[in-house]
């Protein structure tokens, strides 16, 4: 096999199979089968491609025996419930494509209706919630926590006393030392008059 | 009945027709998975999953494709996944496979023995990717583009993968006559 027919050959094996199906351009149809009239070598190749797929198909190919296949079909259409398929049935026919379109209408206004709800029941919503929390944790320890309240209230008033007390106390104490001392000062200046009268 | 007509009934839930729609393509189906599942055991698992998903999703079929294209599609991913999931070797158990009775097959179309057992050997030392090629061609008498839709490869690929599992058949064959 010179260069040429090599280069053919090779050009022939990769459109062989398209040729065989006859799914080449006319053209290329025609061409190939000129070539074909003209050289053995391409021959060769679709009778090797025959001998190949014929001896294959002249295996003898297992075959699945009736009553087998229909237990399998059987159990196969069992395997889709009647439900399953009434409701795909339903949306596969064509006709019903409109009444498809009119279910989609409905489920989006419903869906934008119930958002619409709660965007405007959201405050509402949160308060709710607080209200709940709130009771769940007045139920929780109520009693302990009067307790601990009262404690700290009597205490506060106790420190609040002492202290109002010792303020008083000390508020007296400086008034008194005050007018002591103001009695006093005033008494030294009496004795300082009555000694600047006495003269020696 | 028309396939078109079967297919309809199918998809409005009516069993018969869907027994009749897949009668037409038992023996092919059952080949095909056999290579795959190398047993009867096997191979009736793998038709039966590829007869759920084929009855399950009858209504997703798009009648502009060719139902031989769709069913040959699911029955192949069943087997992908099949083989995957029990690891199974792609031995040949030629014994299982000749004990089989055959239909639509005549005496004078018997090849010999030994060069059966030659092309199964040879089918199955195949790269996966040829033998897909190879099998969907043989068994699911689909067209190139139609297989290579099914395995998502581009059609120049396709039909190097079946130049190369031809070729290997061929090889072998050859072999077995050099050595008589």
């Amino acid at each position: 096999m010179n260069y040429d027919e090599k280069n053919i050959v090779e050009k022939f094996e990769q459109e062989v199979w398209l040729y065989l199906d006859q799914s080449l351009p006319e053209k290329r149809m025609k061409y190939w089968d000129k070539k074909l009239e003209e050289n053995n070598y391409l021959k060769n190749v679709i009778n090797n491609i025959k001998y190949v797929t014929n001896s294959y198909n002249g295996i003898q190919q297992p075959i699945l025996n009736d009553e087998r296949f229909n237990s399998m079909v059987d159990k196969t259409i069992k395997s889709k419930t009647l439900f399953n398929n009434k409701i795909k049935q339903y949306f596969i026919k064509e006709e019903r494509k409109i009444y498809q379109g009119k279910l989609a209408f409905l489920f989006t206004l419903l869906i934008m209706v119930f958002s619409f709800i709660i965007i405007n029941n959201k405050k509402n919503f949160i308060k709710k919630n607080i209200t709940v929390k709130t009771s769940i944790y007045m139920d929780w320890n109520a009693n302990s926590i009067d307790k601990k309240i009262n404690k700290i209230n009597t205490r506060i008033k106790l420190v609040r006393n002492e202290d109002f007390r010792n303020y008083y106390y000390n508020r007296i104490i400086d008034n008194q030392w005050k007018k002591n001392t103001i009695e006093i000062g005033s008494k030294i200046r009496k004795i300082k008059i009555n000694l600047e009268n006495y003269k020696f | 009945m028309l396939e078109k007509e079967l297919i309809i009934k199918c998809k409005n839930g009516d069993g018969e027709a869907f027994r009749y729609l897949m009668l037409n393509y038992k023996n092919k189906l059952f080949g095909y998975l056999w290579r795959f599942g190398k047993d009867q055991f096997h191979t009736e698992e793998m038709f039966q999953e590829t007869l759920i998903k084929v009855w399950k999703g009858i209504s997703n079929y798009n009648d502009k494709n060719k139902f031989s294209s769709w069913l040959f599609t699911i029955a192949h991913n069943v087997a992908i996944d099949y083989t995957r999931k029990k690891n199974l070797i792609l031995s040949v158990n030629i014994d299982t496979l000749k004990s089989n009775p055959t239909q639509n097959i005549h005496d004078d179309k018997f090849i010999q023995k030994e060069t059966v057992n030659l092309i199964i050997e040879a089918v199955d030392i195949l790269s996966e990717k040829q033998k897909r090629v190879f099998l969907l061609r043989q068994h699911g008498e689909l067209s190139f583009k139609e297989i290579a839709k099914i395995t998502n490869e581009p059609l120049n690929t396709v039909l190097s993968h079946m130049n190369y599992a031809v070729k290997k058949i061929r090889k072998q064959l050859e072999v077995k006559y050099e050595l008589r």
